[in-house]
């Protein structure tokens, strides 16, 4: 298996690189979903940092108990606008760690200065008997009136184990600092692409 | 088996995820009788389906759904969220559990006697080994699954996580192991009592390149080492 990122400045490729990315958020996310047993009963947590710093618990198996309620472990698939989870782009350079929690400095969605507006989410996939990929991609607008650099991406998930409308954590499971800065001009778009790829 | 096994690749450092397969027979007087590692080469379609399935959440939808192609051959609807706004309680699950009871074949870390070679397309082990102890059976034993955290002394370093399964052999001949699959398991429901998914998926599968053949009164442990590149 394979991990990339696959970077667009105004529809023109611009970087292609083997990520390096993942954070133990993502072990540990992994590992309660794997120790569950879908008994149907609430599993482990595990406690993690989100993405402001603070201590929080997550899990791998979850049921509400008071409406409203449900379970999504590992969202990434945020909206447009919003910028507290899906892939996030940042101007900060300090090299990852496996402990990293937050981008070094994430740029905020928006169309004020040093500002950028966060796109949808879109998906891809395609499984064969030798090869197969998924892709998760994100569009940012600049619309700031002047040119952004960005030097760092990453994913942050969402998981709500929510009972009776309380419990949602933002947790960072990968980050990448790009060997080059990429300048997005006043009305560019950037599009970030996360691909994992499978070949036998 | 509670050694913890370092889960590298020398030659692709930073594949993101990553396996080792442990296996020790014993004989009936508990002796260790045969003994082997192997690497993981088995993720499959279903493992990037499902992936592809959470990823694609949103965090306060009714319902995120995917398609694997479940243990029987069919395609099979799985979930990546659910959520109930008003007059259910009871909602959740979850999108891939491993760890299997005693007694259960259909999730976990299974084993099969099939030699057929492995593609991505795969559902099921080529000749899954049934729980029981019939001629052809073995007893499944409980799973066990331990978070090893990150092991920082590899470059770069690797989040470990080891899943443990023992298999007894309570028939009275010989059983061989030839491949080694993981059978997750996708399940959500209210408790309306509602099941809005229970699937089991297969979402690795491996040939080993020795087999093991198992004593009657004997047992093989299998040792699974995720390891996920973090850094």
């Amino acid at each position: 298996m394979k991990g990339w990122i696959i970077i667009e400045l105004d529809g023109k490729e611009v970087y292609r690189g083997e990520s390096r990315s993942f954070v133990q958020n993502l072990g540990k996310i992994l590992s309660l979903m794997f120790q569950s047993s879908a008994s149907g009963s609430t599993g482990a947590s595990a406690t993690i940092t989100n993405t402001s710093g603070y201590s929080d618990s997550i899990y791998g198996e979850y049921y509400g108990g008071n409406s409203p309620d449900g379970f999504a472990p590992m969202a990434v698939n945020a909206p447009v606008g919003t910028d507290s989870y899906g892939i996030v782009v940042g101007s900060g350079s300090t090299p990852q760690t496996y402990s990293d929690y937050a981008l070094a400095k994430q740029i905020k969605n928006g169309t004020g200065a040093g500002q950028i507006s966060y796109g949808d989410h879109t998906t891809a996939s395609s499984y064969g008997s030798t090869s197969s990929y998924i892709a998760i991609s994100r569009t940012f607008t600049n619309q700031s009136g002047s040119a952004i650099v960005v030097r760092e991406v990453g994913i942050i998930a969402r998981q709500t184990a929510v009972s009776g409308g309380i419990g949602d954590v933002k947790y960072l499971i990968a980050r990448d600092v790009l060997a080059n800065p990429i300048t997005v001009n006043n009305l560019g778009t950037l599009t970030v692409t996360y691909t994992l790829t499978l070949s036998t | 088996m509670s050694q913890i096994y370092e889960v590298e690749d020398p030659q692709d450092p930073y594949e993101p995820f990553k396996g080792w397969i442990d296996i020790e027979v014993r004989d009936g007087e508990g002796r260790v009788v045969q003994k082997g590692r192997h690497r993981m080469h088995s993720f499959n379609n279903n493992f990037l389906a499902a992936l592809l399935t959470m990823l694609s959440s949103v965090g306060n939808k009714y319902m995120t759904s995917g398609t694997v192609t479940g243990d029987s051959g069919s395609a099979a609807t799985i979930l990546g969220e659910y959520w109930y706004y008003s007059g259910i309680t009871g909602a959740g699950g979850t999108p891939m559990a491993l760890n299997a009871p005693a007694g259960t074949d259909s999730f976990g870390i299974l084993v099969g006697s099939g030699i057929g070679a492995f593609n991505l397309t795969q559902y099921s082990l080529a000749s899954k080994i049934p729980h029981g102890t019939a001629a052809g059976q073995l007893s499944y034993g409980t799973s066990s699954i331990t978070d090893l955290g990150v092991n920082a002394s590899l470059s770069p370093p690797v989040y470990q996580i080891q899943i443990v399964r023992p298999f007894s052999n309570l028939t009275a001949s010989a059983i061989t192991i030839n491949e080694v699959g993981l059978e997750a398991k996708n399940f959500w429901r209210d408790s309306g009592p509602a099941i809005k998914a229970n699937v089991t998926y297969l979402i690795a599968r491996d040939v080993l390149s020795t087999s093991y053949s198992v004593p009657p009164n004997g047992s093989a442990t299998v040792a699974i080492t995720i390891g996920v590149t973090v850094g």
